[in-house]
């Protein structure tokens, strides 16, 4: 196939953006289907899962510089009300995930209203502490099982695939895509561009007429509904869930390193840091030994943070201006 | 009902606790508040001085409160030399202060990954037999794993309040976090004080991780609910105010404790967070300045 045609088919622009988009879903959709297997779609399911909280994090990051220390509360919360729906009223995966979306919304607002008047950090510290008030929380609610945790056995059938693996491996695929899609498109709007000048000066900003704290609470609100919707479908990869991993500062700590070794820059960071990260892992895992696998994250935390602070984002740059 | 027969011992015990919380508190309220650090590693030092104190304990059967007092100038040394990195890898290179979290935030990680390494995943402690039983004052028992910790807590909470309203190096810090140039026009370098201060707010640390394995039970990852619980303490006494968060320890001992007395121990974890989002809400700056 020539460029010219490749072109011709992805159209120009931002049409192009959209059609690799849809391309890259369909493909994904159509993989399993061709090649059926389980191992490299666990696999490739828990770093898609990653990169989608990752890019809803620094959706929030990026924009409005508070920085969100309880993404785990919004995985976890996402977790329990899909496992919930799915266990007492039978819904499925979507309904679940759009549930749970919801809720990681109103959570993300409910947060941004008590402390996006305030300065960044009492945000960092508020949210610091929301993973364990609720897993206090379903600690203390029978209907959600407890510390005991809640069974969503038997699954739901993987129709058209062999696995319950390749069903959510074609949905993190969907919604990594359409997570960095939004993310990359708010950037380039003109909501972007408002955000931006809050975050370099928001008393000038309020004074042009930007609504700096209806901006602020509606990325808020968007960055909870990604990770709680993401978060929806890990009941269903683990088939139990339960407060101590649903709710672990792993989750957290996972999905702020993806985006910083990528970059925070830029709305590729979270996918170049994941795809990194992920790999790095594996490979370590495989080879070396499963100790380096679990340092290697607080490995890339203290290394981007004190060498380069631009991720990979910013080292190709530099290497491009020489 | 409410028992009013539940609600004095529960005070007390709560005034004892918050003892212990100031301590954990106030080497954050220093790092946080008066260093603009933000250390969300503080409690992994905590945890690690306590896993310390419990190797230095079977190695040499050492006391575990003399064995935190031993660690407290390695644990100086190490908060020391920790702000004159962070000073040349972040401030000098006036890189966001977001970097400096994100690097805080590696060392949290790299700090229980290794010690569920190295200790593995299981609780811990260590018995202590003076620390057993309790004292009777007026009539009522006060338990001595608690009243130890209390004295100790509080102790250094009010020699570090001597040490930053009483001596040269501690008004720099605190004129430092007031105004820098200021404190540059009359000829001061801050950086030796701020370094003095940050090491002071580490070795807090290995008081109150000798401690915590001596009255209660040690995990890898308890960093985490210890640091929701200090941020309260900084928040709700004023970030900076050393006298802010004795009081305010005191304060969310004894609601915790009341938490646990008349609703359920297991609902205490959930207090800090209900109490932050109020003062969050209410009084953002805390009750005293810094």
């Amino acid at each position: 196939m020539s460029t010219k045609t490749l072109s011709s088919i992805l159209g120009h622009g931002e049409n192009r953006v959209i059609v690799a988009s849809l391309i890259v879903i369909a493909a994904g959709a159509a993989l399993p289907l061709f090649f059926v297997s389980s191992y490299p779609y666990i696999v490739a399911y828990l770093v898609i899962q990653q990169i989608t909280i990752g890019a809803a994090w620094r959706l929030q990051y990026a924009n409005t510089g508070y920085f969100n220390f309880g993404n785990a509360a919004f995985v976890g919360l996402g977790e329990y009300v899909a496992a919930y729906l799915y266990i007492t009223f039978h819904l499925g995966i979507a309904e679940g995930m759009v549930a749970g979306g919801i809720v990681g919304a109103l959570l993300g607002f409910g947060l941004g209203l008590t402390t996006l008047r305030l300065h960044q950090w009492y945000f960092a510290v508020v949210t610091l502490s929301v993973a364990t008030t609720i897993s206090v929380f379903v600690l203390n609610t029978p209907a959600l099982g407890r510390a005991i945790g809640l069974s969503l056995f038997p699954l739901p059938k993987p129709h058209p695939y062999q696995n319950i693996y390749e069903l959510l491996f074609v949905i993190a695929v969907a919604t990594a895509v359409a997570a960095l899609f939004l993310t990359r498109a708010i950037e380039r709007s003109q909501l972007g561009r408002q955000l931006q000048a809050v975050r370099g000066d928001e008393l000038t900003a309020e004074a042009m007429g930007v609504a700096t704290l209806r901006l602020k609470l509606l990325i808020a609100s968007m960055s909870g509904f990604l990770m709680s919707f993401a978060g929806a479908t890990y009941p269903f990869y683990t088939a139990y869930i339960e407060p101590n991993s649903s709710f672990s500062v792993s989750i957290t700590t996972n999905s702020i390193t993806m985006p910083l070794v990528g970059g925070l820059g830029s709305w590729i960071g979270p996918l170049l840091g994941g795809g990194v990260l992920g790999i790095a892992q594996q490979a370590a895992a495989v080879t070396i030994s499963s100790v380096l696998n679990v340092l290697l994250p607080a490995a890339f935390l203290l290394f981007f943070a004190v060498a380069a602070p631009q991720g990979l984002v910013g080292l190709i740059r530099r290497l491009r201006r020489r | 009902m409410i028992s009013l027969s539940l609600l004095t011992p529960a005070i007390i015990l709560g005034i004892l606790l918050g003892g212990f919380y100031s301590l954990v508190g106030v080497g954050l309220s220093i790092s946080f508040g008066l260093l603009k650090v933000v250390n969300v590693a503080h409690t992994s030092f905590m945890v690690l001085a306590a896993y310390l104190v419990l190797s230095i304990n079977s190695a040499w059967g050492v006391d575990p409160i003399i064995a935190g007092l031993l660690l407290f100038p390695v644990f100086f040394a190490m908060g020391y030399l920790l702000y004159r990195f962070y000073d040349r890898a972040f401030t000098m290179r006036r890189l966001p202060q977001v970097m400096g979290l994100v690097f805080f935030l590696g060392v949290v990680v790299l700090i229980e990954v290794s010690l569920s390494l190295v200790y593995g995943l299981d609780y811990r402690s260590i018995s202590v037999p003076y620390m057993a039983g309790a004292v009777t004052v007026a009539g009522m028992a006060i338990p001595k794993d608690l009243l130890i910790p209390f004295v100790i807590g509080v102790a250094t909470v009010f020699a570090y309040y001597l040490f930053f309203t009483r001596t040269y190096m501690g008004l720099v810090v605190r004129g430092v976090a007031e105004s820098l140039q200021a404190i540059r026009l009359v000829g001061c370098n801050p950086l030796g004080a701020e370094s003095v201060a940050m090491g002071l707010s580490i070795a807090s640390t290995a008081l109150a991780g000798a401690l915590l394995v001596s009255f209660q039970l040690v995990y890898p990852s308890e960093d985490a609910l210890f640091l929701s619980l200090a941020f309260a303490v900084v928040i709700l006494g004023g970030a900076g105010s050393i006298k802010g968060s004795m009081v305010a320890g005191i304060a969310l001992g004894i609601g915790t404790d009341l938490t646990s007395a008349y609703i359920s121990a297991s609902w205490a974890p959930a207090f800090a967070l209900i109490l932050l989002i109020v003062i969050v809400l209410v009084r953002p700056r805390g009750m005293f300045r810094a």
